[in-house]
């Protein structure tokens, strides 16, 4: 780490604005030659937005950007590149049946002249780089036969091949396991050895104290601290993260009955969950937080009966339950309000009539197959009214309607049928804030009707203001720990979370 | 005005391709005669039509259909010139079409293999096994005289095989928009995982439609024969393409963006009065082709400019 003073990055008084939120607020930060920034903060702190502002793919609305103390303005993401910065960003993107060399080099190979594309050139740079960081990557075959940290190590290697200024990781670790995560981290370390400044950007402090020597956190779109990790600990920056204002609910606790709805025991999935042990009981809201990549959404996804390769006993109202696909599960009592409501939730394009009866239709049905579709209607007339959802007429498409409208429609396709379990995974993603308090306020009320009820969220302060009976925390697939009701608060889900 | 067009250009191209013939040859053209005739020149198309308008609900393809309207045809006549009875054999290669569909739907829906091209594999195969059984000849002695009243007859002045289409239209247009597998046929072509995570069995419907759709393209194979009064091996090549054709017109109109069988039955009628209209004008067989051509690309163009 040769570092000295030289600034070769400054972000001066940045701000972004989307729709109805500040992303980024007056935010100015510098990077130094050769050194390794750790970017810090909850989901929506803003700084997914910053790292998209350097990568050309978002326009700032205030702010300048300076790289070696001249001006610049990145306005494309092809632009970015000739002032030798470089992304390495949340997703995986390679092309599976190529090798590591063209990976490497995807979309730019470099060529002989008439357009000659010249693999032995490539080939000699990719083995040049591997062995100054120590690697040994087989070249030949093609990457989908390589570990999943190698690959990503590939796509590092793509992202240093053309010797970057910088070089800005963007929860590059998420999917990984921690002992993957490892590996990767001594690359980034040997990259940094060569002269690159690096903004790391993770949900690990853990890494973020391994690796950095400044830590910014953003808080949001502000940022509210900037300094060395000497000067710090991870608990101070929870602390930061978390900000001093703390979130009280309003909302009174939920009154649980004996009763267990749901028992799982030692639930393992071959590389996530490791011996999952929870119970849910009749009225009883328990809150699931934890990071991307823990393994809370597959706890959800098994229960629903979309993975189906686990191990350890599931139980619902004292039978034995496994269910092999969303269908058993729906027949049994289980419905899911699943993470992504574009895809899994909805259709679209069809009407909201057409999306509420999706998981109706059989309790609709006269001869013939014919679906009673004036009855339907009625009913589901009557349920927009009692979730009070604003909408123009109910043949209307559901693109229509805002995300907090569509939520409500996800949610009452399963009102409108009997179920025991209601499972939320991110209910509120998209959904703005007066229909946030609508939507815990329907969690409540369905709790109250003696249902069990399971949140999984990513979001901290949802996690406090919906006052769930418990929160169960989830860290690298097993369960980091319980906080009963009167614990919960954001910095200790934090510690728990990133076993602080 | 420009909304009137988008929502009803197709019906508006239908109606000038009607009034363009009328003027030109009014007293051949616009008579109660050739329309009823138009009904029987199309039927066999619309049936393959209506098993293609199946297949686009639910987002997939299926390219097995000339393979399997060639192959109900030859299987039905070679039966009964083996001596079996005429709806005995009908029954026995309806059957086997159905078979044929099971296998499609097993293998896209129930290996999750892309349809596309395992069709495209499918209808070869089963292409190999009509030449195979033909021996790639044409059956035509030996048809029993009693099996040609379906296609070349008519009750009280309508075709059968016009009665056929509009029978097979009704049913698929109650099933398509007033059941429970219509309903559940859409929402899987809509967003296939929005359905299954709503609790709906995806593989279940798709195997479901590919059955019906071969179902439809065998039966308009054994029309075809008995229209024809014999069976060639390859007697179904040129329903695959104008299939999809008129359901791709289709899904300019009524259900918007969707394939729907009334849809789909507006598209034949443009293609069928388009080259019963050319016919009569004696335009030359390739610029019908031109035609058809145009008329899809435009109602493609269309479907796109209304999303």
């Amino acid at each position: 780490m040769k570092r000295n003073d030289k600034i070769i990055l400054e972000m001066r008084s940045i701000s972004k604005s989307f729709p109805g939120v500040k992303a980024l607020d007056n935010v100015s930060f510098m990077l130094k030659k050769g050194e390794i920034i750790g970017l810090v903060g909850e989901n929506g702190a803003g700084k997914s937005t910053l790292v998209k502002i350097l990568a050309g793919i978002y326009r700032p609305n205030r702010g300048q950007i300076f790289i070696n103390s001249s001006e610049v303005y990145l306005n494309f993401p092809w632009e970015v590149r000739k002032y030798g910065l470089a992304f390495v960003h949340q997703q995986l993107n390679i092309v599976p049946f190529f090798n590591v060399v063209d990976n490497a080099y995807l979309g730019r190979w470099v060529t002989k002249r008439l357009g000659v594309y010249d693999k032995t050139a490539m080939k000699k740079h990719v083995l040049e780089i591997c062995k100054s960081f120590n690697l040994s990557l087989d070249t030949t075959i093609p990457i989908k036969d390589l570990s999943t940290s190698k690959q990503w190590i590939v796509q590092i290697i793509r992202a240093f091949v053309e010797r970057p200024y910088i070089l800005v990781m963007d929860e590059s670790t998420a999917a990984l396991s921690a002992e993957e995560a490892q590996f990767l981290f001594k690359t980034v370390k040997k990259i940094n050895n060569q002269g690159t400044a690096i903004i790391y950007v993770s949900h690990r402090l853990n890494e973020i104290f391994k690796l950095c020597d400044r830590i910014i956190v953003l808080r949001n779109g502000r940022k509210v601290y900037d300094g060395l990790k000497e000067e710090t600990s991870p608990t101070q920056i929870v602390t930061k993260m978390v900000g001093k204002e703390r979130k009280e609910s309003n909302f009174s606790i939920s009154k649980i009955y004996n009763n267990i709805i749901l028992n799982v025991e030692n639930l393992s999935t071959p590389n996530k969950l490791k011996g999952v042990t929870f119970n849910v009981r009749e009225g009883e809201i328990l809150g699931v937080y934890g990071l991307q990549g823990s393994g809370r959404t597959e706890i959800a996804e098994i229960l629903f009966g979309i993975k189906t390769e686990y191990e350890g006993t599931l139980t619902l109202n004292g039978k034995p339950f496994k269910p092999n696909n969303p269908s058993t599960a729906v027949s049994t009592g289980v419905a899911l309000v699943p993470e992504d409501r574009m895809k899994q939730g909805l259709i679209l394009k069809h009407s909201i009539l057409d999306n509420l009866a999706l998981p109706n239709l059989s309790q609709y049905v006269a001869e013939f197959g014919y679906f009673k579709e004036q009855k339907f209607q009625f009913d589901a007339i009557k349920m927009m009214k009692k979730l009070k959802v604003k909408y123009r007429k109910i043949k209307d498409s559901v693109e229509l309607l805002s995300g907090g409208n569509q939520q409500k429609i996800v949610l009452s396709k399963w009102l409108m049928k009997n179920f025991i379990l209601l499972i939320f995974d991110e209910p509120t993603a998209g959904v703005d804030v007066g229909a946030r308090r609508q939507l815990y306020n329907l969690i409540h009320n369905l709790a109250t009707k003696g249902h069990g009820i399971i949140v999984i969220s990513s979001d901290i302060e949802e996690m406090v203001e919906i006052n769930p009976n418990r929160v169960m925390v989830i860290r690298e697939g097993i369960v980091a720990g319980f906080l009963q009701n009167e614990q919960i608060d954001q910095e200790k889900i934090l510690n728990l979370c990133y076993g602080g | 005005m420009k909304l009137l067009f988008k929502k009803y250009g197709t019906l508006l191209a239908l109606f000038g391709i009607i009034v363009l013939f009328s003027s030109l040859r009014m007293n051949v053209f616009f008579t109660a005669r050739n329309f009823i005739n138009i009904t029987q020149q199309i039927s066999i198309l619309m049936m393959v039509a209506i098993g293609a308008t199946y297949i686009l609900v639910i987002s997939e393809f299926d390219l097995s259909f000339a393979s399997i309207v060639s192959f109900g045809g030859v299987f039905v006549a070679g039966l009964m010139v083996s001596g079996m009875a005429p709806w005995l054999s009908i029954f026995l290669s309806l059957s086997l079409c159905l078979g044929f569909g099971l296998l499609n739907g097993l293998l896209v829906a129930g290996l999750n293999l892309p349809s596309f091209v395992t069709t495209l594999a499918t209808g070869t195969l089963l292409g190999g096994i009509t030449f195979w059984y033909s021996k790639g000849t044409i059956i035509f002695s030996g048809i029993p005289e009693k099996f040609l009243t379906i296609g070349q007859y008519s009750i009280v002045g309508i075709p059968i095989s016009s009665l056929i289409m509009f029978v097979l239209i009704l049913f698929s247009w109650y099933l398509l928009s007033k059941t429970i597998l219509g309903r559940t046929s859409y929402a899987v072509g809509g967003n296939e995982i929005a359905a299954y995570y709503s609790g709906i069995k995806v593989t279940k419907v798709k195997i479901i439609v590919f059955v019906i759709a071969a179902l439809h393209s065998g039966l308009a194979g054994v029309v075809l024969t008995s229209k024809l009064g014999s069976a060639h091996p390859t007697a179904g090549g040129g329903y695959l393409l104008q299939s999809y054709a008129a359901a791709f017109i289709g899904t300019t109109l009524f259900k918007e963006g969707e394939a729907n069988i009334w849809g789909t039955f507006v598209g034949a009628l443009i293609i069928g009065i388009l080259a019963n209209g050319l016919t009569i004008l004696n335009v030359p067989y390739f610029l019908q082709d031109i035609f058809t051509g145009m008329i899809i690309i435009s109602a493609l163009i269309l479907r796109m400019s209304r999303k």
